[in-house]
């Protein structure tokens, strides 16, 4: 394992999902997959005037025009005549067709697209070095990974009773004397350079998924803002470090791999959380069948403990034709009233004990209750 | 103590394995060549004196290609790094450019002026190896590095050097020969994506295609009427696509020129950024190319 | 040119093109008021990415890479995400667009992980795979169009049939349940149109232009309507317009540098929306700055009377202030007092309830 391209890929996931969060509360999933088409207009653009395609102007004006997208998109919410998700839609394909009939008509025979300017290969990043005095400082996306990470902590640690409030109460921020509109600007901002900068690490399609799978996995479990922020880092690491393993025990490419590990860890989540997992739920509606049973048992016994038929009503080789079980659940259910002392074998006839009694009239006054 | 000599015995022979294991690799100039046809070359070149890894492999072009932690690996480890240059890798080539310790050839830098085909004064076209006396320049470069680093097999490098010339010759003529066969009116390549100027140039042919070499360009309506005008003036029998897209990029045009009373046919796909592959008997830049020319004089030959 | 405002004109492919992007214009804005109004508007692009695995495995089982194979396997995969979505979407409190995100990119980095695998062994076949279900509107041919036809005739007439339960399913879910309808047709005949139009609309005109053509034409037509039938049918329309005029003005403009066709249509959808947020009669954004604007300075103009109608009547000293009202007979001097008409205080009303004059 090299542990630089990990470094990066961490590094990377932790900078991206801690805004990421913001995204998924604002219900701006999406917006990344707008800058990852965007950016080719910014490309385009600074073409035009640099004309060369390996100036460092060609990634600034990517990264402008980042930030021109949310705030076209922004501009465009606040009107209130689009959702967010269709409001992303109307800018990013303008966006990108603005570029394309720019390049189509002027550049036809450029090399120009968003890879020539993009390098969004982990399996690379080791190879583009910082020099400084002839000393190898290390991989350059690990310092613009580690800044922009240090830039989104800062700010989120210094602003994060803002950007909270302004998130989940918009209008209560206003009344405090802060604009909302403004934090979602400076938010969004900070949003776009993240994701240009984490494009350049390791390519738009694992930005997406880091930027979006840990926080909504977190969010399975989770209430408060601060658990989700905490758990939704630990998610990031967990994914990026095991993503890593796989693809370099594969060979496979490291982004797709970590990519494809973040939807699998988030529908393993969905599976297993003990909230609202699919297992949790299958698991509590047997436990509640077989409670209900459990009673219907008692009530039954209770019914016929008296009567001229009990011999037969309450023998237990038989019990599961008149209790209308399969023998198999029927068995399982009196050796768990058994096991539970509510009721005890004298013979083949099932008795009620004390505490099948008391259970019993809990039982009975339960559903009085939810019947009147 | 016999335990201690024990262990000591075993970690000497380990120590010996991997010992062997580099100085075996050691003789051996470790090269990585970005795209097929360079590696092809790499190969030609350096025969048993080198050891080749392609990392864009067959039918791999810059847009499609995935790297792997092998790939990391292998550059990591390599005594030369070849890439073909002109911003054909697009950004990871330049990164490769800065690599310490490995020699990075850019077969593109073996050409003189006036051999890069530039659109505007700024944007070469990459697609160099189209031309077969640009490609033997690119060989001789390639031989006389492999010679400066590896002076051991300096002579096997320029004997190598020389046949490989001479095949390039042949498959010059050969090219020559068939495209002689067609008449001058008859020598129009009309493909999908223009990755064919080198070519055109070379043994005069006139070529255009529905679209420029940049990926994020567009056809337009304009663009696909004035080629099949031009196919049907022309009369042009046969139009292509690259190996790369599906055939219905070019049967837009065809379209458009039937309604102009013209019937061309689609001639089939041509290789361009990679080379075939051994089930096609395509896996060189020589069988490849001469599979590229002789698709296009047949079909382009067909009588209506 | 010759003279283009006759169609008989008008060169084969630029008939072609047209009335396949009229087409697909038609059903995809037709459609899109279903799916923005579900807040899906990105899924043409997010199926876009999810059909990588799908067109990489079909190329791995079938090892040829014909067109029709790769669009079954793009076709599965779109599909599965769609299932996936509606999973997350009824399981948990996931929203639609992070669910979208979450599965194309997952999707899409398993395509990756499949063709950096194939990409040691594939041969010369797999060149341009993941390239090769999408198309450029200009490149359009007679097969294409004819296929966007019969599809998109089929699908709005399965649309209109059950219009509906379709309704109510997107309008009120819980509802929807409630008479008995199963939330599986409804979902299922959903994917299953937008899975169809949207594989066939990036086979044919690109993963950008359908996008536009799914959400642009839906969010104008709501600036236009509120009524459910006619939003539908307007963004159809808007989308048919926008896709015959746009591939028209694409072909005409292309006097001096050749324009691409799709993108145009986006510029010329995007311009609209745009007039219509803020020119729309109903609720732009020029109306509403306008209405505003008129109703502040009739509560400026009508201050004093409004004060009247709510604090009088006051002594007959202040009726220099009300000179202009009692002009008007929106006031009067009765008993020394200024009073309010019946007619001042219809006025006072009218003003406060806003609006009307």
């Amino acid at each position: 394992m090299n542990v630089e391209i990990l470094a990066v890929a961490v590094l990377t996931a932790l900078a991206t999902s801690l805004v990421g969060v913001f995204l998924v509360l604002r219900r701006l999933s999406m917006l990344t997959d707008a800058i990852s088409h965007t950016i080719l207009l910014g490309i385009v653009l600074a073409f035009m005037v640099v004309a060369d395609l390996t100036s460092p102007f060609l990634l600034v004006a990517a990264t402008l025009m980042g930030v021109v997208t949310v705030f076209l998109i922004e501009a465009l919410i606040q009107t209130r005549r689009v959702k967010e998700d269709a409001a992303i839609g109307v800018v990013f394909t303008f966006l990108f067709s603005i570029a394309v009939i720019i390049v189509t008509t002027q550049f036809r025979n450029v090399h120009l697209d968003i890879d020539m300017v993009l390098l969004g290969n982990l399996e690379f990043v080791i190879f583009d070095r910082v020099m400084l005095f002839d000393r190898d400082l290390g991989p350059a996306s690990l310092w613009v990974m580690a800044v922009v990470l240090a830039i989104n902590v800062g700010l989120l640690s210094v602003f994060y009773k803002e950007i909270k409030l302004s998130t989940f109460d918009p209008a209560l921020a206003s009344v405090l004397g802060f604009s909302a509109v403004l934090m979602h600007y400076g938010l969004m901002t900070i949003v776009s350079l993240t994701a240009v900068a984490a494009f350049n690490a390791v390519g738009a399609i694992l930005v997406i998924a880091l930027m979006i799978g840990p926080p909504i996995t977190a969010l399975l479990f989770t209430k408060t803002l601060f658990h989700t922020i905490v758990l939704t880092l630990a998610i990031a690491t967990f994914n990026s470090v095991v993503g890593y393993a796989l693809a370099w025990g594969l060979d496979v490419t490291i982004s797709g791999t970590i990519a494809t590990m973040t939807m699998a860890s988030f529908f393993s989540a969905m599976l297993l959380s003990p909230k609202r997992g699919l297992l949790f739920e299958a698991f509590r509606t047997k436990k509640q069948r077989e409670h209900i049973a459990l009673a219907g048992l008692l009530v039954h016994v209770e019914n016929h403990a008296e009567s001229e038929d009990a011999a037969i009503e309450l023998n237990a080789n038989t019990l599961h034709e008149h209790m209308n079980w399969s023998r198999a659940f029927c068995e399982k259910i009196v050796q768990r009233a058994t096991a539970q002392h509510y009721i005890r074998l004298e013979g083949n006839i099932i008795k009620l004990t004390e505490t099948g009694h008391a259970f019993y009239r809990t039982v009975v006054s339960d559903s009085r209750g939810t019947i009147r | 103590m016999k335990r201690m000599l024990l262990i000591t015995a075993f970690i000497l022979m380990l120590m010996s394995l991997v010992a062997c294991g580099n100085s075996e690799r050691g003789e051996r100039l470790r090269v990585v060549a970005t795209t097929t046809y360079a590696g092809d070359l790499a190969r030609a070149i350096g025969g048993n004196a080198v050891e080749v890894i392609t990392l864009m492999g067959v039918g791999i072009d810059p847009h499609d290609y995935q790297p792997r932690q092998s790939d990391t690996a292998a550059i990591a480890a390599a005594d030369v790094l070849i890439v073909n240059g002109l911003n054909l890798e697009e950004r990871f080539g330049q990164v490769l450019q800065n690599l310490q310790g490995t020699t990075l050839i850019v077969l593109a830098d073996a050409l003189e002026e006036g051999d890069v085909i530039y659109e505007d004064e700024h944007t070469p076209d990459p697609h160099i190896w189209f031309d077969v006396s640009l490609w033997a320049k690119a060989a001789e470069q390639l031989a006389t590095t492999f010679a400066l680093l590896d002076g051991d097999n300096a002579e096997l490098y320029s004997r190598r050097l020389e046949a490989y010339l001479i095949e390039l010759s042949w498959l010059d003529a050969h090219i020559r020969g068939r495209l002689d066969e067609l008449s001058p009116e008859r020598r129009v390549l009309i493909t999908a994506h223009d990755a064919f100027a080198y070519f055109g140039r070379a043994y005069g042919v006139e070529v255009h295609a529905v679209q420029g070499i940049s990926t994020s360009a567009e056809a337009s309506i304009a663009d696909i009427e004035a080629l099949a005008q031009l196919v049907a003036s022309l009369e042009v029998p046969a139009i292509f696509v690259e190996s790369s897209v599906p055939e219905s990029t070019i049967r837009s045009v065809k379209e458009a020129a039937e309604s102009l009373g013209h019937n061309v046919v689609i001639g089939g796909a041509l290789y361009s950024d990679s080379t075939g592959d051994a089930s096609r008997a395509t896996e060189t830049y020589i069988r490849t190319f001469r599979a590229n020319v002789d698709l296009i004089v047949n079909a382009l030959s067909e009588e209506e | 040119m010759p003279e283009l405002w006759l169609v008989t004109n008008w060169p084969y492919t630029l008939r072609v093109v047209t009335i396949g992007t009229m087409f697909l214009g038609f059903i995809a804005g037709f459609l899109g008021t279903f799916i923005v109004l579900r807040k899906q508007a990105l899924v043409g692009d997010a199926l876009s990415h999810a059909a990588l695995p799908g067109v990489v495995i079909a190329f791995m089982v079938t090892q040829v890479r014909d067109l029709p194979v790769l669009l079954i396997g793009a076709t599965i995969a779109s599909v599965v995400a769609m299932v996936l979505l509606n999973a997350i979407k009824r399981r948990t409190t996931v929203k639609f667009d992070a669910g979208m995100a979450l599965i194309l990119s997952g999707f899409f980095g398993l395509g990756q992980v499949l063709m950096s695998h194939l990409q040691k062994t594939g041969g010369a076949s797999q060149a341009g795979l993941s390239t090769f279900i999408f198309g450029q509107a200009a490149n359009m041919v007679r097969a294409d169009v004819v296929l966007i036809i019969a599809v998109s005739l089929v699908i709005f007439l399965v649309l209109v049939l059950f219009w509906k339960e379709l309704k109510l399913y997107v309008f009120d879910e819980p509802f929807y349940r409630s008479v008995g309808l199963s939330e599986r047709a409804a979902s299922g005949l959903l994917t299953i149109t937008v899975v169809l139009v949207v594989v066939i609309g990036i086979r044919t005109i690109g993963v950008v232009l359908m996008s536009a053509l799914l959400i642009a034409p839906s969010v104008a037509s709501r600036q236009l309507s509120n009524r459910f039938m006619v939003n539908a049918l307007l963004a159809g329309v808007i989308g048919a317009g926008a896709g015959a005029f746009g591939t028209y003005l694409s072909y005409v403009g292309s006097d001096r540098a050749s324009l691409p066709t799709g993108p145009v249509v986006v510029m010329l959808l995007s311009g609209f929306v745009l007039f219509t947020m803020f020119f729309s009669w109903r609720h732009g954004i020029v109306k509403h700055r306008v209405s505003v604007a008129y109703y502040k300075r009739r509560i400026i103009k009508y201050k004093r009377l409004i004060h009247l109608y709510e604090h009088g009547p006051f002594s007959a000293d202040e009726r220099g202030q009300y000179s202009q009202f009692i002009d008007q007979r929106f006031a009067t001097i009765k008993a020394g007092q200024v009073e309010m008409t019946d007619k001042g205080k219809q006025k006072v009303r009218d003003i406060i309830e806003g609006g009307r004059q």
